[in-house]
This record gives C-alpha cells, structure tokens and sequence, in this order.
C-alpha cells in the first residue's frame, strides 16, 4: 500500500517529503524509544512515535524508513521539520493517538 | 593536584523516591564517612533541598554540587550542577514553569512524599510541583538553559533504558552541547562519569569518580572532563 492512500485513509497531514508519498509502507513500528526503533523496524516501515526530536529524522534515514508518522497531535519541533525537508525524510503528523493509528494502519493491512 | 573523589548525583528527601534518610546531615555525614570531597545533589526537576545541603555541608570537608535532575520533553534526564544554590534556585524557577499543572495524582501513596528540609534535616514543608513528571523543554532548551546559568550539564544514567539519553534520543544528538554523560546503574564505561544516583544513604559513593583538579568549580570539572583528567571505580 502507498503512503499516500494511508494518508488520505487516515486523514495525515504531510509536513515534509511529500515526494515519498507514492512509496510502498511494507510494514509499522510503534515505539518512544529511539533506541527500540533503531534496533527494531525495519527499511519500508511507517514509524509511530510521539517524539519530536531532530534524531527521529536520522532513525529514520538509517534504517530508509518510508515515512515517521507524529502521533498524539505532538507538533515536531521547527530543527526536526529543517532536517527533514533537507534530507528528504516524510514526517506526517495526526491528533490520533499511537495506539489508534497502529489499529487503524492494522486493518488498513499493514502488517 | 589535589584529587577530589565525587558522587556527582545524589538525590535527597525532596524526591519522592528517595528514602526519607536522606535528609542533609546524614547525606553529608555518609559522604565524610566513604572519604568523598565532593557531591553533587540533585532532585527530580528541583534544587528544593540544595542551600540547605550545602549549609549542612559547612566546616565538614564535603564540597557540594547544588543542582537539579531536569526531565526533558523527551523524558531524557540531564544532571546540571552549579557552584551557587542561587544559580540553581535560578534553574529551578525554569523548570517549575514548564512542569504541567498540578495532577490529581499528586500525593497519591505511589508518588510519594516531596519534603523541604532545612540544614539538621527538619521538615518545612510540601514541595507540590509535580516533580516525577516531565517538563515541555527539549534536551537542547535544558542543556543551553543551564548552561547559560553557569551549570555543568551530564546526561543522566545515560545508558539506562528509564530516562537515559541513549536509549531515548537512539544516540547523542548533533547539535546537543553536554559536557558528559553518566554511566548507569550498572558498571563503569570508559570516558564517561559515575556516580551512584543514590536514593538511599548506602547507595552513597557506590560508584564514584575521581577528579584530579585544582578546585571543585564547575569550570575546572569541565576542564578535567575535557581533557579526561578523571577516573572512575566502583566501591566495594
């Protein structure tokens, strides 16, 4: 499924690499920890999280991530929206929380 | 050049997971007793209990740190000391403006109690600022705010999974300006500082850090820590 028909599904605002969008999700992790991520998904995931820190771009760049999703209505700091725009990394943001989004991508037939 | 043997972070009764041993006195009378010169006290989002650790510490050959153990929006730990309670009176004014409000969990029997004590250790009163909560300021925003009051900034237990940097943040961020970072609860990590995060009086010294510097200012432990003039062990 492409980032852009989950988007649309699942009402996401793109805030950065709007070029992923027709990229393929392969599969989700949901995680707070950084290092769980790092350690966990894997290149085509979506990622859920309500960090906003900077580093989640490059958690997000080293493992080719296709897109962080920002959940919990948790706006990414401006330094995060910089690098991400810079480094062509997708940041999609939604009021759902984690746990509604990781539903809702489930039925969705992320898996 | 002197040596100052240190426990950089210690917590006192003001932390709700602190044991209520912990009061001034006996902290610095524990100190003197394990050989310590020098100790850093640090409450959860709180200098609270700082002045009145350092006046318990007058005349006892114990130099003390005041300071705070700030929790970012992240829910990273930074350990920030300073050589005045003012200075982290002025740190902790920060902090108290970005805690959220007051929630109803707050004196509930998990928390715990939060005590003010004087220098003999006596009750003042109820801290009621939420401080086993996180405030809305970034690593960054902690870091540079302390360090624009003068303080020596240490990620806390920053390979604990709770609240470590590294476990939190994946890795030290770039632009992150940290004059240190703590080992854990564990053992000792080569380059890094160690100190024991006691929450009670026999934690106390059981992972320390020698410093071999002039003074015990916070500009010449930065200076030790740049040019890794320190050395850290494990007490027995």
């Amino acid at each position: 499924m492409q980032l852009a028909e989950i988007a649309q599904a699942l009402g996401l605002t793109a805030r950065s690499g709007e070029q992923h969008l027709s990229r393929e999700v392969t599969g989700g992790c949901v995680s707070d920890l950084l290092s769980y991520a790092m350690a966990n998904a894997h290149a085509g995931d979506v990622w859920v999280t309500i960090q906003v820190h900077p580093n989640i771009v490059g958690v997000a760049e080293l493992l080719d991530l296709t897109a962080v999703i920002v959940a919990g209505g948790q706006e990414p700091e401006k330094a995060t929206l910089d690098k991400a725009k810079e480094q062509g990394i997708a940041i999609l943001t939604s009021r759902e929380t984690a746990f509604t989004l990781a539903g809702r991508l489930y039925e969705l037939g992320v898996r | 050049m002197p040596s100052w043997r240190a426990d950089l972070h210690v917590h006192t009764v003001l932390s709700a997971c602190a044991d209520t041993e912990m009061t001034p006195p006996l902290l610095i009378a524990r100190c003197r007793d394990l050989g310590l010169g020098l100790v850093g006290v640090a409450d959860h989002n709180s200098a609270g209990n700082s002045a009145a650790t350092l006046e318990a510490a007058a005349n006892s050959g114990v130099a003390v740190k005041p300071g705070l153990e700030v929790e970012t929006r992240e829910s990273v730990h930074l350990l920030c000391l300073f050589d005045e309670a003012q200075q982290a009176l002025d740190m902790q004014a920060l902090v108290y403006a970005h805690l959220p409000p007051l929630p109803p969990t707050s004196g509930s029997r998990f928390f715990g109690e939060q005590f003010l004590v004087d220098a003999s250790g006596s009750f003042l009163g109820h801290e009621h600022h939420p401080l086993f909560m996180a405030t809305d300021l970034s690593v960054s925003e902690v870091a540079d705010a302390a360090h624009e009051r003068g303080a020596l900034v240490l990620g806390a237990h920053a390979d604990r999974r709770a609240h470590g940097l590294l476990a939190v943040l994946g890795f030290v961020p770039p632009d992150l300006t940290l004059d240190g970072l703590e080992c854990g609860p564990g053992g000792l990590m080569a380059g890094r500082v160690a100190s024991s995060d006691a929450h009670r009086l026999n934690e106390i010294g059981s992972r320390y850090t020698v410093f071999d510097s002039e003074s015990a200012t916070v500009e010449h432990l930065r200076a030790c820590l740049c040019a890794g003039r320190f050395r850290t062990g494990l007490a027995v």
